[in-house]
């Protein structure tokens, strides 16, 4: 028995609120401003999206190993 | 259980009796304190002189309330991770101690600015760096302009901002550190937050939005955003992320109830300390940089 999709899915979330949150205040503040040197700015955020985006590969890589089956943590 | 936020698809146990009763009065404690400060700031402004936010954009009641519910949904994003894989009990403490937290912190500094002549008359030995001296235009540190809910002088939406940024900040630190050491991995966390403010703060504080004022500026600004900011963003993570994963020994040693109120009793003296730091702080960089600096790129 594997974990449920709907736990796969559940394991990026916090991922997607800091993402929405980088959208919604940054990004799209940014935008709004019209500001081209603002706009620019974002780059000093680069360490931080692809820390996100190397904890969504381990993610994705944990849910494939086969380990990772509730059976075997024995906590379901 | 698990001492720290894993993405391995385990399934935390249900509360038992006592978990539950310190969940239902974590939870009954946000929503009371913050409908009583809500109305106060709304309806009695002056009780806390909150600022008038003539001039200031997107501060009517709809849209103040439109954009809390977008924290609202961010943070229910990280809440429902925490539930299931770390319990209801433990989110509901990171919930409650990371909104407590922060919200108390930040309208520490808010207030100590607002009421500095009072407090300087009251404690003429206290620092100028600690409670602010302000611009000729406003006195005092800074101040949120935009909320609905609110908490102290904090609005619910910069809580509920620290709560889900702190626990994705602390997941991710933990799957891209696994083998790393507990500090490392707060460090990690609080880096992450701060790197995320160093753009946030420019582009809300720009004339757009104003979504917060800086009546005083540091001896050392990046980006036109005082460097104690940034120290700020980093040492909160940093110091609840340490505290955090403490609390299921704590737990074991005191029990669910009383672990919860130790928690919590670590996060107010951790307060105090960050207070004293920052006076500290503030007072050796008024000392040794006469004028304020400010790293800049292209004039932010």
């Amino acid at each position: 028995m594997e974990t449920s999709r709907w736990d796969q899915v559940l394991d990026y979330f916090p991922i997607l609120a800091y993402f929405g949150f980088w959208l919604q205040g940054a990004v799209l503040g940014a935008i709004l401003t019209g500001e081209p040197r603002l706009m620019k700015l974002g780059f000093v955020t680069a360490p931080a999206i692809l820390a996100m985006l190397l904890a969504v590969v381990r993610i994705h890589h944990q849910h494939r190993k086969p380990a990772n089956h509730p059976d075997s943590t024995g906590t379901v | 259980m698990p001492d720290r936020i894993l993405a391995d698809g385990r399934v935390a146990a249900e509360p038992d009796a006592r978990e539950r009763r310190v969940v239902w009065v974590i939870g009954i404690g946000l929503v009371v304190s913050t409908l009583f400060f809500t109305i106060l700031h709304h309806g009695f402004p002056q009780v806390l002189d909150v600022p008038s936010n003539a001039g200031i954009p997107y501060t009517d009641y709809p849209t103040v309330f439109i954009l809390d519910l977008i924290p609202f949904g961010l943070a229910w994003l990280c809440f429902h991770h925490a539930r299931r894989r770390l319990g209801l009990y433990r989110a509901m403490i990171f919930l409650g101690g990371s909104f407590v937290f922060t919200g108390i912190e930040e309208s520490m500094w808010i207030l100590l600015g607002r009421y500095a002549q009072e407090l300087q008359a009251a404690l003429p030995s206290a620092p100028n760096a600690v409670l602010g001296q302000g611009s000729q235009e406003i006195s005092g540190t800074y101040y949120f302009t935009r909320g609905f809910f609110w908490f102290i002088e904090t609005p619910l939406l910069a809580c509920l901002g620290w709560f889900f940024v702190a626990y994705s900040c602390v997941y991710v630190a933990n799957l891209i550190l696994p083998r790393a050491r507990l500090g490392f991995r707060a460090v990690a966390g609080g880096l992450l937050a701060m790197n995320l403010d160093l753009w946030l703060d420019p582009v809300q504080t720009h004339e757009t939005f104003k979504s917060w004022i800086w009546a005083q500026s540091d001896r050392i600004n990046i980006f036109s955003i005082p460097l104690s900011n940034f120290m700020g963003w980093f040492l909160l993570i940093f110091l609840f992320a340490l505290v955090f994963e403490r609390l299921p020994n704590m737990v074991k040693r005191w029990g669910s109830a009383q672990a919860a109120l130790y928690f919590y009793g670590v996060l107010f003296a951790l307060e105090i300390g960050i207070l004293i730091f920052f006076g500290i702080y503030g007072s050796i960089a008024m000392r040794l940089i006469p004028e304020p600096i400010n790293l800049t790129i292209w004039g932010i």
